[in-house]
């Protein structure tokens, strides 16, 4: 099992007026391939600067951030939006979907940008649709669904791409226990057998019980 | 182009409230550029054939101010300021080689009043109804010769001493058209009415001149100079009636001229209409101020066209951005969601063409603007309208959304 991320000396602070406040001071990390690691951490400690700094949507200050082997370097938003459309798939607590478009084009919205002809996107949504439980529900509307179901189809577009990392910001966050056992077992199961290298982020012990490792982030 | 097309699909069908809006304002915008172009060229068509050369005044009806032509008979008002003031401004009028005051230039002697000792037949000219019978008569300013480019072909020009009033017993001097030569010698005199003239030279043949747009020709004419104020026969320093004056210089504005004369003395009023043409003078200012006033205006309703599409965009805009958020999120660049607006703009303005265009055919049979420059003006509203929409997608990024702040 190699490693697919590798956080080297990450340093990144914020001016916030004259204060310059430092959320990571040398952080390092490192995250095997088809791993499942949980972040806690208190509100402030950069769990989501952390994140945001994986996911290409932030930039460290300094140190290094290797992925899957490469440096990365990312110079402005859009060489991230490249980076996260070839590797990372995101899931949120507010699972992020779009009201006006139906479970199967929210999933179909991760593949707008890659070069299947509509015949192969069509297998591909229907396929991490079954694996998420939600085939049935593909004609409905995010409206219609209930929060369980929301996340479902936010995990389902997340790795509908198969990318390499799948990251989640407190994905059962908005969610109550039942359904959060749910999820997990279904982001566990989907780590498993797609063997997608999971990090979420999250409060909750129990969650994060159910991670190969929990990385703990603490206040500077 | 998956992604473009999609998204301009989802703009299409999820905002339907507001691309009817924004289609409305860019049918309109298109319309009122139509319209506001359609205007100046017209206009500026206007302005072209009124102020084409051969348009142009050559003669003016000259009204002075009553200060100006009061009687001056009466001792107390011949020593006054005004007089002196008034006979200053005529002298430098007259003596401005642009402008030149007629007054009775054309005139006639009658035939029974000539001096019958020389045969005029060969001059005298009819006016059947009547049975009269008269010479043909011109009253030359100074300066009309030059304005009118008649030279003499034989013999002098009036002098100075001609033009003078100060002795009205002198005989005139006289120069006669060019087919008098062969019947006259210079230093010959004749008489009319008991007035004695001196024939000073001849014309060149075919001299002609053109007064209010009618053509003199001159080689049975007498021309005689003409005086201020003796021809009057009137004490008044001015006359009443209208007097004309003759731009030599085509391009002349004789309003102008003669208030640079006249504000020199202080303030009065010589209102200058023109007789045979346009006024050059304040017609052309007030046209070409229109012509500046519907650049004004299309520019003004151009900047309300692009405020109020702006507004609007950037409400849908706004309303969109978790959905942009959404499209990073899966790695769909902001310059593509960017250009899937642009292009559904362009789709709109397409659209929005028809109906001018429908309703200029029907009007005027014909699209009377050019289809580019309607095309032009509307789609610079729209990319600056545009503008805005884009800055507001610039602010967008994931980290809001991951933090929750705009969902």
């Amino acid at each position: 099992m190699g490693t697919i991320l590798e956080l080297r000396n990450i340093s990144k602070s914020f001016n916030s007026g004259s204060n310059t406040i430092v959320v990571h001071d040398n952080f390092n990390m490192t995250v095997d391939s088809g791993e499942m690691v949980a972040i806690m951490g208190k509100s402030g400690s950069g769990k989501t600067t952390l994140l945001n700094i994986i996911a290409g949507i932030d930039y460290p200050d300094s140190g290094e951030y290797i992925f899957d082997g490469n440096k990365i370097n990312l110079k402005n938003t859009s060489d991230g939006v490249k980076f996260r459309c070839n590797n990372i798939g995101i899931v949120l607590q507010h699972f992020a979907l779009i009201n006006d478009f139906t479970v199967e084009e929210n999933v179909n919205v991760a593949l707008w940008e890659t070069k299947l002809s509509s015949k192969d996107k069509k297998t591909k949504v229907e396929s991490i649709l079954k694996k998420c439980g939600i085939y049935d529900l593909r004609d409905k509307t995010p409206a219609s669904l209930s929060g369980g179901e929301k996340q479902r189809v936010a995990i389902a577009r997340a790795l509908v791409g198969e990318p390499k990392l799948l990251l989640a910001d407190e994905p059962t966050g908005a969610l109550d226990s039942e359904t959060e056992n749910e999820i997990m077992a279904l982001i566990k199961t989907l780590n498993k057998e797609l063997k997608t290298t999971v990090i979420l982020i999250t409060h909750d012990k129990e969650v994060s019980d159910l991670c190969d490792r929990t990385v703990v982030l603490k206040k500077h | 182009m998956s992604t473009i097309l999609n998204n301009i699909m989802r703009l299409f069908f999820q905002h339907t409230k507001s691309n009817f809006l924004i289609l409305i304002n860019i049918i309109l915008s298109t319309a009122a550029i139509f319209v506001l172009l359609q205007n100046y060229y017209y206009l500026r068509q206007q302005y072209n054939e009124i102020y084409g050369t051969t348009n142009v005044a050559h003669n003016y009806s000259v009204v002075p101010e009553f200060n100006l032509r009061q009687n001056y008979n009466n001792d107390v008002l011949n020593k006054s300021p005004m007089y002196y003031i008034g006979k200053e401004v005529f002298n430098e009028l007259e003596a401005d080689y642009d402008i030149i005051f007629f007054d009775c230039s054309c005139g006639a002697m009658d035939s029974e009043y000539l001096d019958n000792s020389i045969n005029w037949e060969n001059f005298v000219q009819t006016v059947e109804e009547f049975s009269y019978k008269y010479i043909d008569v011109h009253y030359l300013p100074a300066n009309g010769f030059r304005a009118f480019n008649i030279e003499i072909g034989e013999g002098n020009n009036f002098t100075e001493e001609d033009y003078s009033d100060e002795d009205l017993s002198k005989p005139l001097s006289a120069i006669l058209g060019y087919n008098y030569s062969k019947v006259f010698n210079i230093g010959d005199t004749f008489t009319y009415d008991g007035d004695t003239a001196v024939i000073i030279g001849f014309l060149k043949e075919n001299s002609s001149y053109n007064e209010y747009g009618i053509y003199y020709n001159l080689d049975d004419a007498v021309l005689l100079p003409q005086i201020f104020p003796r021809l009057q026969g009137e004490s008044n320093l001015l006359p009443e009636e209208l007097y004309l004056v003759h731009a030599g210089n085509e391009d002349v504005d004789v309003q102008a001229a003669i208030n640079a004369v006249t504000t020199k003395y202080g303030y009065y009023t010589i209102e200058v209409s023109p007789i045979d043409g346009i006024q050059l003078t304040s017609t052309k200012d007030i046209s070409e101020k229109n012509v500046k006033l519907i650049g004004i205006l299309a520019l003004i309703a151009c900047t309300i066209c692009a405020l109020s599409l702006a507004s609007i965009l950037v409400n849908r805009t706004l309303q969109d951005r978790d959905v942009y958020c959404i499209y990073l999120c899966c790695g769909i660049p902001m310059w593509k969601i960017n250009l899937s607006i642009a292009i559904e703009m362009m789709i709109y303005l397409v659209i929005s063409i028809f109906p001018t265009v429908a309703i200029s055919i029907r009007e005027y049979g014909s699209l009377i603007v050019p289809l580019w420059q309607i095309l032009l003006f509307a789609g610079s509203i729209t990319v600056i309208s545009l503008i805005p929409t884009f800055i507001t997608n610039r602010k967008c990024n994931i980290d809001l959304m991951i933090r929750d702040r705009i969902v």
